[in-house]
């Protein structure tokens, strides 16, 4: 048996090797989460605006169009208990912090990163945040985390064909939804609707506490959480179920009763977007941004 | 606990250390780890349903003691209906409640008596119809008198709850195992290496073939109307491979590991798309289930020893109720109506044990007869497969509409062209041709070359592995 177990063993060294090597090669390689957890240690202090959230903060506002020094903390999939977190771990550094921007999207209250598509995410919280709110024992590891396939392309392409682009600007906007692509929309709408659709609502309460918790940090320091939907195309807006929008806006109207300090707005349908603002479904691109965050601006002078 | 899971890596060496170091001097303690790794293999999935698990087992275990103790033939009788309506109740319950309460509502509702059915949210606890079959063969075979029961309840419990086997199959004989349950098993080298070189190979039929082919089958039959007919066409291809690569994977998987611990389990897959008629497929497909139903349905119902009427009610019967156990979907009923359709004809003129033997032994390619046999048993077989696919009778019918219209001629949809797949396909059904004779298809390949090139198409096998892994797909098997 010792002898076979060696065999193996030795069998699988090269590939151990291989594997540890691709793991450190990984997590040398720059990427968003990196980029960003500096950015925002950079400018946390002097942050009056602080923009949470998945995908729809991420792609939809630029905070360079703000008044006011900001700063965009969303990520892609992002849920609102990693918007707590990330709250709570930097919470000491916003000094400044007047007011925090967050969606509030189709799925929002009913979607959990932790057993979503992409719950491959929390590696990015674990391993360059620092944040371990996951006990998930493949998310402490890059190469465990991801398909093989795709950690082989991320290392063919930065350290063979050295392509990177970091696709985030200084104040943490992604750049990358650009208008020169032309998305079929009405399609890509579709398709976000029936994604972002939850047959359970078994993270519903959960979100709003985590919501809560973050409303009631922003309350103790007097700051004003904006709550809000940013614009969608119709198709997408068309083909979200009626349940599922009824029972978000009937809990975000609660919580605009109960605390003060917090305000809703919906853009969804708001006829200053057109085809041309839009990269899919449901993101802007850089143009539909630019326009979106000047609404945001003007809604907060107000 | 999934078998392409890291839990299960972690779980099988653990378990395999212990059994070899710990348990190996004694039989009990063998056994009594067997049983705790089977029990926890199955609490992964859903603790609640451990109970149901031990239940099944004493049942039966009791079942078989009283049959053969029974002095009557209506006292055997009457044991035997006990536990056979007590398994089949479980597993109807959670399995067809559903159906049959839906079922009879639309039935109503044709008449025009409107009812709200009362349907419940079940479970389905996983792996019932596999281990509620190989609980039922044990008492079935006491019964007929082909076993003695056991005397030892750890051993039986063993027996169901074996986990290489427990959720999925191959769905094993009392006859088969317990025998080699009742002795220690001695570590054996050359069934060790066997037994990871088959655990290998399942692995790349789960992973390279089945999960690869499985996001365009997704694709095409989500929304049919969205495609040509030739993509659905190659839907259909891709489907035949996932479902193959996706079960023998497994069978292979279950078979290797079991393999690890001692035990030959029997071969459940046997290069089934090189058949040259559907009885040859259903000699080489899903064998623990056919021969099952063989066994145990068939054969009691006269097989085909009384009038032809009578036989081609059995053959029929056989067919729909191997559909049926695959899930409460009309679909699934087609689906096995189909096969014994295609069936019929062999049985009629006689033919249906032509081909007994595999294709073209001895002979590195098939002459243009057999070639055309068997494509049109695939063809046969990728039509019926449709119906196994579709969500529902609507889907299968916007689909064969759609595939079979003039758009079957165009060129297939870009999105439907993986060429790492198709390389991918290609390369595994060479191997399977070339390793048609053996257990599983690389058994003995590359076995009388040095350990540089044996090890070098291990690495290569392991590398395809590894580059398809992480596409998170379940076994398909594990929903029946």
């Amino acid at each position: 048996m010792k002898k076979l177990l060696s065999k193996i063993l030795l069998f699988l060294l090269p590939l151990l090797i291989i594997v540890a090597t691709a793991e450190l090669l990984l997590r040398q390689m720059p990427n968003e989460y990196k980029l960003k957890k500096n950015l925002l240690e950079k400018h946390a202090q002097s942050t009056e605006l602080l923009c949470l959230g998945s995908s729809h903060s991420y792609y939809n506002i630029n905070p360079v169009y703000f008044n006011i020094p900001a700063f965009n903390a969303a990520h892609s999939s992002q849920t609102v208990n990693y918007d707590w977190f990330l709250l709570r771990k930097y919470h000491d550094s916003f000094i400044n912090l007047r007011y925090i921007l967050l969606p509030i999207s189709y799925q929002s209250l009913f979607e959990k990163l932790d057993d979503a598509a992409e719950s491959w995410r929390i590696k990015n919280y674990k391993l360059y945040y620092n944040i371990h709110e996951n006990n998930y024992l493949p998310y402490n590891f890059e190469v465990l985390s991801m398909a093989p396939r795709f950690n082989i392309s991320r290392l063919v392409n930065y350290y063979c064909r050295q392509q990177y682009s970091p696709g985030v600007n200084e104040l943490g906007y992604a750049t990358s939804y650009q208008s020169t692509v032309k998305n079929d929309l009405e399609k890509m709408g579709r398709e976000a609707a029936a994604r972002n659709y939850f047959k359970n609502n078994n993270h519903f309460k959960e979100n709003l506490g985590y919501l809560q918790k973050i409303i009631n940090w922003a309350t103790e320091r007097k700051i004003q959480v904006i709550l809000f939907t940013s614009p969608a195309v119709e198709s997408y807006r068309q083909n979200r179920d009626t349940n599922q929008v009824n029972q978000s806006y009937k809990a975000i109207e609660q919580l605009v009763k109960n605390n003060p300090l917090v305000s809703y707005h919906n853009f969804i349908d708001s006829p200053d977007f057109t085809a041309d603002d839009f990269y899919d479904g449901d993101h802007l691109n850089e143009i539909g941004a630019k326009k979106f965050t000047f609404t945001l601006n003007d809604l907060i002078k107000k | 606990m999934l078998f392409n899971s890291l839990h299960f890596l972690v779980f099988l060496p653990v378990v395999f250390l212990l059994y070899w170091q710990l348990a190996s001097k004694k039989l009990q303690y063998q056994h009594l780890l067997l049983l705790a790794a089977g029990y926890y293999f199955y609490g992964c999935w859903d603790p609640r349903f451990l109970l149901l698990l031990f239940f099944s087992t004493a049942l039966d275990y009791f079942s078989g003691k009283q049959i053969a103790a029974a002095a009557t033939k209506t006292s055997k009788r009457t044991w035997l209906w006990i536990s056979i309506g007590i398994n089949v109740g479980f597993l109807g319950f959670f399995k067809y409640y559903n159906f049959f309460i839906e079922s009879f509502a639309t039935l109503l509702g044709s008449w025009s008596l409107h009812t709200d059915p009362w349907l419940l949210n079940i479970i389905l606890p996983v792996g019932i119809s596999f281990y509620t079959f190989h609980g039922l063969s044990y008492v079935l075979d006491i019964y007929h008198e082909r076993i003695q029961p056991t005397t030892n309840f750890l051993q039986y419990a063993v027996f169901i709850s074996f986990f290489p086997l427990l959720v999925a199959g191959p769905i094993e004989r009392a006859n088969h195992l317990l025998p080699q349950l009742s002795t220690t098993q001695q570590f054996n080298t050359a069934k060790m290496k066997d037994g990871l070189r088959q655990i290998l190979w399942g692995f790349f039929k789960k992973i390279v073939i089945a999960d690869s082919c499985a996001a365009y089958v997704n694709m095409a039959f989500n929304d049919p109307a969205a495609f040509n007919g030739s993509s659905l066409a190659l839907a259909v291809f891709f489907f035949a491979m996932q479902i193959y690569g996706d079960f023998s994977g497994y069978s292979d998987i279950a078979i290797g590991t079991a393999r690890l611990f001692g035990f030959d389990v029997k071969k459940n897959f046997a290069y089934p798309y090189f058949s040259r008629d559907i009885a040859e497929f259903w000699r080489r497909w899903h064998i623990s289930l056919s021969t099952w139903f063989r066994d145990y349905v068939y054969i009691p119902l006269g097989g085909s020893r009384g009038s032809r009427w009578l036989s081609i009610r059995n053959i029929f019967i056989i067919f729909l109720l191997s559909g049926f156990w695959h899930g409460a979907n009309v679909t699934f009923i087609i689906w096995g109506g189909l096969h014994a359709v295609y069936f019929l004809p062999l049985f009629l003129f006689n033919t249906n044990r032509q081909h007994m033997h595999i294709v073209a032994e001895g002979k590195a390619w098939p002459g243009i007869k057999d070639a055309a046999k068997i494509l049109i048993t695939f063809l046969l077989v990728c039509f019926a497969w449709i119906f196994f696919r579709a969500n529902n009778l609507q889907v299968a019918g916007v689909f064969i509409q759609q595939m079979f219209s003039a758009s079957l001629f165009e060129m297939p949809d870009r999105s439907m062209l993986p060429l790492s797949v198709f390389v991918m396909i290609g390369l595994f059904l060479l191997i399977e041709w070339k390793g048609r004779q053996h257990l599983y298809a690389i058994e003995k390949m590359c076995l009388q070359y040095s350990i540089y090139i044996r090890w070098a198409w291990y690495y290569a096998i392991l590398a395809a592995i590894i580059y398809f892994s992480g596409q998170g797909q379940s076994f398909i098997y594990f929903q029946f």
